[in-house]
């Protein structure tokens, strides 16, 4: 967030600059809250970010906060927080509606600690 | 006059309404917030429910923070019952943040500036008027309730979840939501009596 009160508001909430990934789910596979991991869709997309355990999520799905994640040094204060969801998206006609111009959005992604893919 | 405030949790969808629109009344600097909501999960998916609680000061009637003051720079007015503080007399001992249970109270020592290039000219407008190295807290907005309006906080919340009014009248709204729906103050085990009441989600 641009914005540097939506931007504190955004660090002070639980939810906003993090992956929203189920409980439960993440203790089986072994992941602990505010881990850092890289999420990697099938084709090889991926992106890192923070864990965040809640149970308000499927066990199947992933939890990102939109708008997040900006690299450009024209926005200081959004710059680096949050997670890039758009990166893991394929961009092509296969993967795209001419129609009403969407993107698919659903990804077949995996979660691994960071540390492991550096 | 008793001024307080009930915040009804059933209607409270924790938008941070109440912190950017104090940030926008107040100008205050980066990591002062007079209001903040505090987020917590209760439940196991798939029942789960997540508890919003937006949290200020609490206008203490027996205020820890204006007993720990060595110099009487935190006080409590004695018409409204608002607990304010004179940045004039406040040396930046920051005991009263050490004796508030409610760490609602916020020492200005950081850069008064969001931007890397520096102020903006609303800062300079609004954060500029504001000493350093002092602690800043909620006044429930003072100047706008004398003026006759809500504080900034409860005029723009958009669920109307806050209400402020007088609590030593009894056919008030606050005196009434209190009584009807149960209202409770947050540490009630330290004595010191909030004017912020909280209503059951």
């Amino acid at each position: 967030m641009e914005n540097p009160w939506l931007d504190e508001a955004a660090r002070l909430d639980p939810f906003s600059y993090a992956i929203a990934i189920n409980a439960s789910e993440a203790r089986k596979r072994g992941f602990v809250d505010g881990q850092l991991v890289s999420v990697e869709s099938e084709t090889g997309r991926k992106v890192k970010g923070r864990l965040k355990l809640t149970e308000g999520i499927h066990p199947e799905g992933l939890g990102f906060a939109a708008m997040c994640g900006h690299w450009s040094s024209g926005m200081p204060i959004a710059k680096g927080k949050g997670v890039f969801y758009n990166d893991l998206l394929e961009l092509d006609w296969e993967h795209a509606s001419p129609t009403n111009i969407n993107l698919d959005l659903c990804v077949k992604v995996r979660v691994m600690p960071a540390e492991s893919v550096s | 006059v008793k001024y307080g405030m009930v915040i009804d949790l059933k209607r409270c969808i924790g938008c941070y309404g109440c912190q950017l629109s104090c940030k926008a009344e107040n100008g205050t600097p980066p990591g002062v917030y007079y209001a903040r909501v505090v987020k917590q999960e209760e439940g196991q998916y798939p029942m789960v429910q997540q508890l919003m609680l937006p949290v200020l000061c609490n206008h203490c009637e027996d205020p820890p923070c204006v007993a720990a003051c060595p110099t009487g720079a935190s006080f409590k007015w004695e018409e409204d019952g608002i607990v304010d503080i004179d940045h004039d007399l406040c040396v930046g001992c920051r005991s009263c943040m050490m004796a508030c249970p409610y760490t609602n109270r916020y020492f200005n020592d950081q850069p008064q500036h969001y931007f890397p290039q520096g102020m903006t000219p609303y800062e300079e407008a609004r954060t500029g008027g504001h000493q350093q190295n002092v602690v800043m807290k909620c006044n429930f907005c003072r100047d706008r309730v004398r003026a006759g309006k809500p504080p900034a906080c409860v005029a723009n919340c958009p669920t109307v979840a806050r209400v402020f009014g007088d609590l030593d009248d009894p056919l008030s709204e606050v005196s009434r939501l209190i009584k009807e729906r149960g209202g409770f103050t947050l540490h009630p085990e330290m004595g010191t009596r909030p004017s912020v009441y909280y209503l059951p989600p």
